[in-house]
């Protein structure tokens, strides 16, 4: 039950909410509605029946009343006469009271003398006491009614007249109202006049009778606004409209309804009567000038909608909770093999393909939800098994180009420095493909005092490239075995790929041959990027031919371009790889930049240089994949340069013996005497280290040359002694206390320092530790 | 002994309170007309015990519908009435020698309401106006000979009737009474058609207390307390108007006078207006001797009475020495 109403955690306590939220405001705009309208409807009947009832109240009384004014009127002709005796009169009032029962009392009053011997008052008066009518004379000096409104006003009128209700205590002891028609003689002269009272009792019942609701109420009022007739009887002739006004907070609703009454109008008003709204009508009895008014409280008028209303909205929440429970249910039963599914899917993605799911007898949404259910699981068991075999594919193709990568890396010189014991030559280069293997490709030997080299790169990626990146490789190596000009060697290479090159292939290749001795470079290019030429202090691309790319023509003429480069002059070769790097803009890395970034870098080992711009490609990438692969190839040629080496053994007085030999060395090649202390300085440090540790307290002996090219000075100390690279011991933290510090480390941080490259390799069992200083000279 | 003590106590007690009853002076006071707001100083001194706390036994004995105040005090039916100064001249000028014991009104309370359309008295000349046949209308009367306005006036018993049917142009009220009636009839009457007599000179005050001197010469204590405790009556009345007011309704409902609350309210109001001195601003309770002498020379120009009725003989000496 507790879960009937969790409406965040079920699905059918949700939708059954809603269906409920939007049935709820159906009821609430339909019953809303049909209760505006069932109230218009109520209101407007109320006001029909109420002025069809008023207006049927007020023609009865006008019908009485002029009944009687019209028999009044008749009989006074009659007495108008002048035949008639006096005492006949007694006999005529008392026939017309007996005669009409609707006459409370009947009199004809005579102005003084009228009748000589009847002296100042005659008045002859009938009048009901019970069952019986008794006569009487009016006038005295006690009842002067001459004064008297029956009398006076008609006659000051002159004309007939009904007189306000009054207490009559002479005759019936009620309230009455008197009809006085006027007397005339021959002459037209006033003579006195005949009345007809009319008591108000029937006008109490009638009126009183005028109560369509439970709590509602009528009364009358006279010309004056006195109530004439009221529930409350202490109002009667006592209050009048206006009066019981005053009592009220504003008195003006009731003053101008009050008002409107008294000057014959009739309509209607809603008001408020003891806290209540109330619908106030009203209506005239024109022939006497009094109005009728009726008071029903509006609850009273809408009693039976109001019933109806709640009953109709007792039976709409009824409704609405039958809905709640009958989706609810139903909800529940439709989404229940959701919950099955829940738990079978979850198996599933725990990797029970095979769990087993809900039965569905129903051939609705639910039993093709639990066919698609079916259908997955039989998809991704098929779908794993694949997934399976394909990866396995992949694995192997995989471990295929590891190996594919490896050779072809293989295939390159890797080792540097390349050829370490030469010092007229600073090589080195880097090929880094975009894929497990790449299409460029470099490659370089020396035979003699010549440095063929060679650096391209293949159209396109991948396997494809790599496989022609091979063959030209292999070509060059067999080819420029026995042909010497770079052009000859390009053509050949060319000619061999172009047969047979259905897949439109081609390599753009710079190929060299460079005079170690002389500094004479021999070249071709096919199609190939300007290689960047650093001399003294100038950065500028290489000027060459561009030609044509190798692979597209048979016996392109390829010619041979000759360059004398200077002493210590760096050739930068490069692919396109380099200036084409996309950054994650997609914008090249560029000519430009290169130049730029090469500036100021001539006297940079080959290695360095290649480090400092892989650098600044890999600033300029930054997150970018790498789009082509990316070859560099660099070559400084020293062939002017001065060298000489020292056979030392592990003793420490060759300590002096190096000094020495470097106070010569640094004669000749014109050191300016404040750097020689600090290069003095470094060497001692790294010979100490090899004479006191590369041997292991044995004896042996060690290579030191001193050479200078283009003012760069460089140091190799080669020893057979114990494996130690000092380049790669990490830097002692200067900024620590000297007592802190480790103790060692400081020799090898100063070498550091006072050289501008330190450079160790092992090979063939050898250290070989390499320092290069450049020199301003004197 | 404890209880004994206590029903000997109250046994004392009742025959002391039996004891002083019988000593207290019994008065009849008779009002010029039944029970109404007009006349609330005197129940409210009943109900408040003012008359008991000086000794009197009063008992208000109205006049009835065929008879006078000062008709029941002539015949000694009553001992003490309250009628208008006019009247009381009168009737002392025709032989019945009563003397003023307090004069509670100090302003005229005589309105003309006039039809809506007439708005000045002088419009009212070869016109109808409704005036009491009994005497209050005198002063009015007299007004209209003194500035020969030749108004035509028409006896009427009482109410509003008349004005209301439209058979008269203007209508002879009493501020406190029919004034009320008058503005509450549905006519649209306004301030436009309200002439106060007072403010046309005419501001001769009206209700007063009166004895025969006869009386007042045997008993002129109790005649003066009993206008002293009168006075509080007043007094309380104006500073309980609503409290009053029931009490006034209260003997109204003995009576079997039906009562209407707001017509007591604004009488109780207006009375107590008129009982304020227009100049002096001040409730004085005693005749003023100039405002007597307009009067007699009134009644006197007008013939009402024959001879001057010096002040002297008309005041009782204590309530002239107030």
């Amino acid at each position: 039950m507790k879960k009937f109403f969790k409406i965040r955690e079920s699905f059918a306590a949700r939708t059954s909410m809603y269906i409920i939220i939007v049935v709820g405001i159906v009821f609430i705009a339909t019953l809303s509605v049909s209760f505006y309208f069932s109230y218009k409807t109520v209101e407007s009947s109320a006001m029909k029946n109420a002025e069809v009832t008023m207006a049927k109240t007020t023609l009865e009384m006008e019908r009485l009343l002029s009944g009687i004014s019209k028999m009044v009127d008749n009989i006074k002709l009659v007495v108008e006469d002048g035949n008639l005796p006096a005492d006949t009169v007694y006999l005529l009032v008392r026939q017309i009271v007996a005669n009409n029962t609707d006459i409370a009392g009947c009199a004809v009053a005579f102005e003084p003398y009228y009748f000589k011997d009847k002296g100042y008052y005659f008045s002859p008066f009938a009048y009901r006491q019970g069952d019986s009518v008794v006569v009487k004379q009016l006038g005295n000096p006690d009842h002067d009614y001459f004064t008297m409104e029956w009398y006076q006003i008609p006659k000051l009128l002159d004309k007939n007249f009904w007189t306000e209700p009054y207490y009559d205590e002479g005759g019936g002891e009620s309230i009455v109202s008197t009809y006085s028609t006027i007397l005339r003689n021959k002459n037209g002269e006033f003579i006195g006049v005949l009345t007809a009272d009319i008591s108000l009792d029937w006008l109490s019942t009638t009126v009183q009778n005028l109560k369509p609701y439970p709590n509602s109420y009528s009364f009358a009022i006279g010309c004056g606004g006195t109530f004439i007739v009221h529930p409350d009887k202490d109002k009667i002739l006592n209050e009048s409209i206006f009066s019981i006004a005053l009592e009220d907070e504003d008195p003006t609703v009731m003053q101008s309804l009050g008002q409107k009454m008294v000057d014959g109008e009739s309509g209607e008003a809603k008001i408020v009567r003891d806290d209540k709204l109330c619908y106030f009508f009203y209506a005239p009895i024109e022939q006497i000038g009094w109005s009728l008014a009726m008071v029903c409280p509006k609850d009273d008028i809408f009693a039976d909608l109001s019933k109806m209303s709640q009953v109709v909205f007792n039976v709409a929440l009824f409704g609405l909770l039958l809905i709640l429970v009958f989706c609810r249910l139903t909800m529940q039963k439709v989404a229940s093999p959701l919950k099955s599914f829940a738990a079978s899917a979850k198996k599933v993605a725990h990797g029970d393909f095979n769990v087993a799911l809900p039965e569905i007898s129903s051939k609705d949404e639910m039993k093709e939800l639990r066919d698609s259910f079916g259908y997955m699981q039989k998809e991704l068991v098929h779908y794993m098994a694949s997934l399976e075999s394909t990866a396995s594919a992949k694995e192997k193709i995989e471990s295929e180009l590891r190996i594919a990568h490896n050779i072809q890396q293989g295939m390159i010189p890797k080792t540097f420095p390349a050829f370490p014991t030469r010092t007229d030559l600073d090589i080195y280069a880097s090929l880094d493909p975009a894929k497990e293997v790449g299409g460029d490709l470099y490659d370089f030997y020396i035979e003699g005092d010549l440095l063929y080299f060679i650096i391209g790169d293949v159209s396109g990626k991948g396997v494809p490239a790599s496989l022609l990146m091979a063959v030209t490789r292999s070509l060059f190596r067999s080819n420029s075995a026995y042909l010497k000009k770079p052009a000859d060697i390009v053509s050949s290479i060319s000619n061999a790929i172009t047969e047979g090159n259905d897949s439109n292939m081609f390599v753009t290749l710079f190929l060299g041959i460079l005079n170690l001795k002389t500094g004479e470079l021999r070249y071709c290019n096919a199609g190939h990027n300007h290689p960047v030429l650093l001399s003294d202090d100038t950065v500028s691309f290489f000027p060459m031919k561009p030609n044509i790319p190798i692979g597209l023509f048979h016996d392109f003429p390829y010619e041979d371009e000759v360059t004398q480069l200077a002493n210590g002059a760096v050739l930068f070769c490069y692919t396109d790889g380099l200036t084409e790097a996309e950054s994650e803009t997609k914008e090249l890395y560029g000519d430009d930049r290169l130049l730029a970034i090469m500036q100021g870098k001539q006297r940079y080992s080959s290695k360095r240089q290649v480090q400092v711009v892989l650098a600044d490609v890999a600033k300029h990438v930054g997150k970018a994949d790498q789009s082509d692969d990316l070859t560099i190839l660099t070559i400084t040629s020293k062939f002017s340069n001065y060298s000489e080496v020292l056979t030392l053994k592990n003793e420490m007085s060759e300590v002096e013996t190096l000094k020495l030999a470097m106070d010569s060395f640094f004669e000749k090649v014109n050191v300016p005497p404040e750097m020689a202390m600090p290069l003095q300085l470094s060497m001692e440090e790294v010979i100490v280290n090899v004479i006191m540790y590369a041997y292991a307290g044995k004896p042996g002996t060690f290579e030191v040359e001193l050479s200078e090219c283009a003012s760069v000075l460089t140091f190799v100390i080669t020893d057979s002694g114990i494996p130690f690279n000092p380049a790669e011991k990490e830097d002692p933290d200067i900024t620590l206390a000297a007592e802190d510090r480790q103790i060692g480390g400081l020799g090898v941080f100063l070498v550091k320092q006072l050289m501008d490259d330190v450079e160790y390799n092992r090979r063939n069992n050898q250290n070989i530790l390499t320092l290069r200083k450049a020199i301003n000279k004197k | 002994m404890k209880r004994l003590l206590t029903n000997l106590l109250f046994v004392l007690a009742l025959s002391c309170a039996t004891l002083s009853a019988q000593e207290l002076h019994k008065i009849i006071f008779t009002p010029q007309w039944q029970t109404q707001a007009q006349f609330a100083g005197y129940y409210v001194a009943i109900e408040k015990g003012f008359y008991k706390e000086s000794g009197l036994d009063v008992e208000i004995v109205s006049p009835g519908m065929s008879t006078t105040s000062i008709s029941r005090l002539k015949h000694g039916e009553a001992d003490v009435i309250s009628t208008q100064l006019l009247q009381a001249m009168v009737a002392k000028d025709e032989g019945i020698d009563l003397v003023n014991i307090l004069q509670s009104s100090q302003t005229n309370g005589l309105v003309v309401v006039t039809q809506p359309g007439i708005t000045s008295l002088a419009e009212l000349s070869g016109k109808r106006v409704a005036a009491w046949t009994s005497g209050f209308s005198e002063l009015a009367r007299c007004m209209a000979r003194d500035n020969e306005h030749n108004i035509q006036w028409i006896n009427i018993p009482s109410g509003v009737n008349y004005f209301v049917s439209g058979a008269v142009d203007g209508i002879l009220t009493m501020y406190y009474n029919e004034y009320f009636q008058v503005m509450n009839c549905g006519r649209r009457v306004t301030l436009d058609n309200t002439f106060h007599l007072a403010d046309y000179g005419y501001n001769i005050p009206e209700d007063g207390l009166y004895c025969l001197k006869s009386t007042y010469r045997k008993r002129s204590k109790d005649m003066n307390l009993f206008a002293e405790a009168s006075r509080r009556g007043w007094e309380y009345a104006r500073a309980h108007p609503e409290e009053s007011v029931e009490i006034v309704r209260k003997w109204m409902k003995k009576d079997n006078i039906a009562s209407s609350l707001s017509h007591q309210r604004w009488m109780l109001e207006k009375i107590m207006e008129l009982q304020v001195n227009k100049e002096t601003c001040t409730a004085s309770y005693t005749l003023d001797p100039a405002i007597y002498k307009f009067a007699n020379d009134i009644l006197r120009k007008n013939g009402f009475i024959r001879k001057d009725i010096p002040y002297d003989e008309f005041v009782a000496p204590k309530a002239e020495s107030k």
